[in-house]
């Protein structure tokens, strides 16, 4: 499990995969009602890699993530203005059928939430309508559960009822049922926060061992966690981006004052 | 659910003394209702007894003729069971395709003024639906069908759906919204349209709900007496063919509105229709408690 090499997949001198961002927003800001959550925020996110989400709550991370696979319009007070691609495509227009941009932006949420169904009844939940043979539904149960770290604990109960694991496997049997859909984007918010820190440490090396071959965006609160994991971070406070690089500027002394401060402190005014 | 309500009662009078009070209330209540529902019970079965001994020869036939002292109430308890029918299979799939609309309701306010017009028609009287069932209803029938007389057993199974309707929607949306709103998200997060999630996870975790709620219809379409006495045509014979809701028909409680004030207390044609209203009380606990063990609970949580 060494996963140093992946740390140099990306880096800001990377200059194919940095000229082809996963996500580019620009002059982006989104809204509840008329309170202005994000403000005007421009940003890259690079292609590949983890990218991590920081900054002090009600800072607008989660709000930012919600936006990024449309799950926000399910809240009637939810809007968004400006201007943002994912995979090349235009956010609103570029995904008529909003379920495509779903497909390809897997989410994770904070809360684990597992159907009341079977182990692979959930990892094949988002397949649903898709007629494929029996032995290939296998198989995808099989690579999920694995590449997800979970494998092992369950292989041989995949037809008890989700709902028997324990809330930290319950959270990768999520990421599971994520990967089935074989996103390019994968968005975390804050996914170990309500577990047991072995699970947390089972779905951190996951997330490392996905980034070579996919884009993951993790909220976290966790500092010591970005300094694990991430390759890239965006520092967002209020709404706004303070400051967003590789993991290597921003954990330097080449940051922000008040980067170095949160860093540090879990603080920030502004 | 009483049972466990009960239970917390009982256990915190246990702690707490100034609250044996409620204890004994809840018991008493429990013992009250038992004691009715079987005092009800007793006296339909004495008060029938005598339709059992001198009616017998004619009481499972279609022939209804007090004159000749005739009592078949077979067209009474079978017109009961088709407008039932009727109604049920009208109300049901609207009722919960409605209900899953207004639960995907985003504006709260929409949905809230929804719910309360339907909790209105839900209040209104039922000799209300009955007077707008003879005067239109039974008019358009005659009319869509080409028949002489609206007042018919299609009418009937029409009207009952309208007025079980809202009931039916609003308790159904109730257990449709208390599942979490948590797999929506998930499953939407999945890539899956509203529908698809709903069909899969919110429907089943919402059935114990909606079976009640049916179950609440189903009893109001059984007991629905007046609305159903002015449009049915008051006919007490089998339909001919036996499935023709275009035929005149007699229900239990219609047959029962009409005749029990004009039967002598006491007399063979009294005791008849206190064994219909026997039958129909026995319908209806049968259909409770078959529908609880149709329905397994498999709440999630
Ligand atoms: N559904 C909502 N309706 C209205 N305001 C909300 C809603 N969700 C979050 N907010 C507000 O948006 C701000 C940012 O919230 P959020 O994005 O959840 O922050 P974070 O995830 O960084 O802690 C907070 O001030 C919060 O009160
Ligand atoms: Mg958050």
């Amino acid at each position: 499990m060494s996963h140093a090499p992946h740390l140099k997949i990306i880096s800001d001198n990377d200059a194919p995969l940095a000229a082809m961002p996963a996500i580019s927003l620009k002059g982006f800001s989104a809204y509840y009602g008329e309170n202005c959550i994000i403000s005007d925020i421009t940003l890259d996110i690079p292609r590949r890699g983890v990218t991590c989400l920081i900054g002090p709550s009600g800072a607008g991370k989660s709000t930012l993530l919600r936006s990024l696979n449309r799950i926000n319009e399910h809240n009637a007070q939810a809007s968004v203005s400006g201007k943002a691609d994912v995979l090349g495509r235009d956010l609103a227009s570029g995904y008529p059928d909003v379920t495509d941009l779903r497909r390809k932006v897997g989410m994770v949420f904070q809360t684990p939430c597992v159907f009341p169904r079977s182990i692979s009844e959930n990892v094949l939940f988002g397949l649903r309508g898709q007629k494929r043979p029996k032995s290939e539904k296998r198989e995808i149960v099989e690579r999920c559960l694995k590449a997800a770290a979970l494998w092992d604990e369950v292989s041989r109960r995949l037809s008890d009822s989700a709902l028997s694991l324990s809330l930290g496997q319950q959270q990768r049997l999520c990421i599971a049922r994520a990967l089935a859909m074989s996103p390019e984007i994968l968005l975390l918010d804050e996914p170990t926060a309500s577990i047991d820190p072995v699970s947390a440490r089972a779905i951190e090396n996951l997330v490392m061992d996905l980034s070579p071959q996919m884009t993951i965006i993790m909220v976290t609160h966790n500092i010591a966690q970005t300094k694990r994991i991430s390759d890239h971070v965006v520092f967002l406070c209020d709404g706004k981006i303070v400051e967003a690089g590789a993991k290597t500027d921003i954990f330097s002394r080449r940051s922000l004052d008040k980067t170095r401060t949160y860093l540090t402190e879990e603080f920030c005014d502004c | 659910m009483t049972t466990a309500a009960l239970n917390t009662i009982s256990q915190s009078a246990l702690k707490n003394r100034p609250r044996d009070g409620i204890r004994t209330f809840a018991r008493v209540s429990a013992f009250g209702t038992s004691a009715i529902i079987i005092l009800i019970l007793a006296t339909l079965f004495l008060q029938s007894g005598p339709a059992i001994f001198t009616a017998s020869d004619s009481l499972f036939t279609a022939r209804w003729n007090p004159a000749e002292g005739v009592y078949g109430i077979v067209p009474m308890v079978f017109g009961s069971l088709f407008v039932m029918v009727i109604a049920m299979s009208l109300a049901l799939p609207i009722g919960l395709l409605a209900a899953m609309a207004i639960s995907q309701m985003r504006h709260q306010g929409l949905r809230r003024l929804t719910k309360s017009a339907l909790e209105i028609l839900a209040g209104i009287p039922s000799i209300v639906y009955g007077l707008i069932g003879v005067a239109y209803v039974s008019i358009w029938v005659a009319g869509a069908f080409d028949l002489q007389s609206g007042r018919i057993i299609l009418t009937a199974g029409l009207i009952l759906a309208v007025m079980i309707l809202p009931t039916f929607l609003s308790l159904s949306e109730d257990a449709i919204s208390s599942v979490p709103r948590a797999y929506q998200e998930n499953g939407a997060a999945l890539g899956l349209y509203p529908y698809e999630t709903q069909r899969a996870i919110i429907l089943p975790a919402a059935a114990p709900g909606i079976s009640s709620a049916a179950l609440l219809a189903l009893g109001r379409a059984l007991g629905e007496t007046m609305a159903v006495m002015l449009v049915i045509g008051s006919l007490d014979r089998l339909p001919r063919p036996l499935f023709n809701p275009l035929s005149s028909g007699q229900t239990i409680t219609s047959k029962l509105g009409r005749e029990i004030g004009e039967s002598a207390f006491g007399s063979t044609h009294f005791s008849v229709l206190v064994l219909m209203s026997l039958i129909l009380v026995t319908l209806t606990i049968a259909l409770t408690i078959a529908a609880r063990h149709i329905v397994k609970p498999g709440s999630p949580s």
